[in-house]
């Protein structure tokens, strides 16, 4: 079982890497977390983010939540914002997409199109 | 909603917009019965607003025009018999009190409650969590959470860390174990 004495070394350790760190602000990555993002899966979708930028030594990228945004239908969504504060939104965001957003727009600074709420909504009005 | 963690994760996250600084989860489970009560010291209603809450077509926010989140649990808890109740005082604070019956047929499992309180203490609007459950096992330890500690701990080292954030996500998951 793990202790909160535990937590003081962690706390050491973070608190050096947040002096090292460079004034740069990196990705923040934000998940839907109202009655809408919930039922629709969001909160294992928040853990896999958490996971995947701590497993990856992710520093500089944080991961939070946030309300509705109005989006119900095509949740869960997830808002990515780079460093000059622009956004992208991504739609019906589940754990396996984590990883695919984390490899490919986090790590490598490309938009998974296909996974954009512009894509995933165009798709559903095709259907209909 | 699939499960009660849900439930409590969705109902909880009221407090945040509610200019809370502490909400209080607390869940006793029984052979019979689970017994929860979310307790925050935000804003609170009146009670006008008391009264509409539980009607799905009543909500305050402006993304839509639908409030599901105390309906629904409302409507879980009733359909086993259980109940859910709530009291509030405008300024001081609002408390949601549910029981569910576990002997009922529709009646919903627990869930990851782990995963809803590390949803719910890693809030990023500085919201206080104190989350206690009693276990049914009389040999399993109670488990309890309390951020104002956390944060004492941390000294300054923000919740949003990555390397925080997982070790008290696998914190919460081995206190439960």
């Amino acid at each position: 079982m793990k202790t909160l004495e535990e937590l003081k070394k962690i706390r050491e350790e973070a608190a050096n890497k947040i002096n090292l760190r460079t004034a740069k602000n990196g990705y923040r990555i934000v998940v839907g977390m109202a009655t809408c993002g919930i039922t629709a899966g969001a909160r294992p979708v928040l853990a896999a983010f958490v996971d995947q930028v701590a497993a990856k030594h992710l520093d500089n990228v944080t991961v939070t939540q946030v309300g509705c945004i109005g989006e119900c239908a095509v949740e869960p969504i997830v808002e990515v914002y780079d460093t000059e504060g622009n956004r992208t939104i991504y739609a019906e965001v589940h754990e396996p997409d984590v990883e695919t957003i984390i490899n490919e727009h986090i790590m490598g600074g490309k938009v998974v199109i296909e996974k954009t709420i512009e894509v995933i909504k165009s798709k559903k009005e095709e259907v209909l | 909603m699939v499960d009660l963690s849900l439930h409590i994760l969705d109902v909880a996250s009221n407090a945040f917009k509610a200019n809370a600084t502490l909400v209080k989860i607390d869940i006793e489970e029984k052979e019979e019965y689970i017994h929860i009560t979310i307790e925050d010291n935000g804003c609170g209603m009146n009670e006008e607003e008391l009264k509409k809450v539980t009607n799905p077509f009543f909500t305050s926010r402006t993304t839509r025009k639908v409030g599901l989140g105390i309906p629904l649990f409302k409507q879980t808890c009733e359909q086993t018999g259980g109940s859910l109740t709530i009291t509030s005082e405008v300024n001081v604070g609002t408390c949601i009190d549910a029981w569910m019956n576990m002997h009922s047929i529709d009646a919903i499992p627990l869930g990851d409650i782990g995963e809803s309180i590390f949803v719910l203490v890693t809030n990023p609007y500085d919201v206080d969590v104190v989350a206690t459950i009693r276990f049914k096992e009389q040999e399993k330890v109670q488990f309890k959470l309390d951020t104002r500690e956390i944060k004492i701990i941390l000294d300054g080292v923000p919740f949003s860390e990555p390397t925080i954030m997982v070790w008290l996500k696998e914190y919460i998951k081995s206190n439960l174990s």
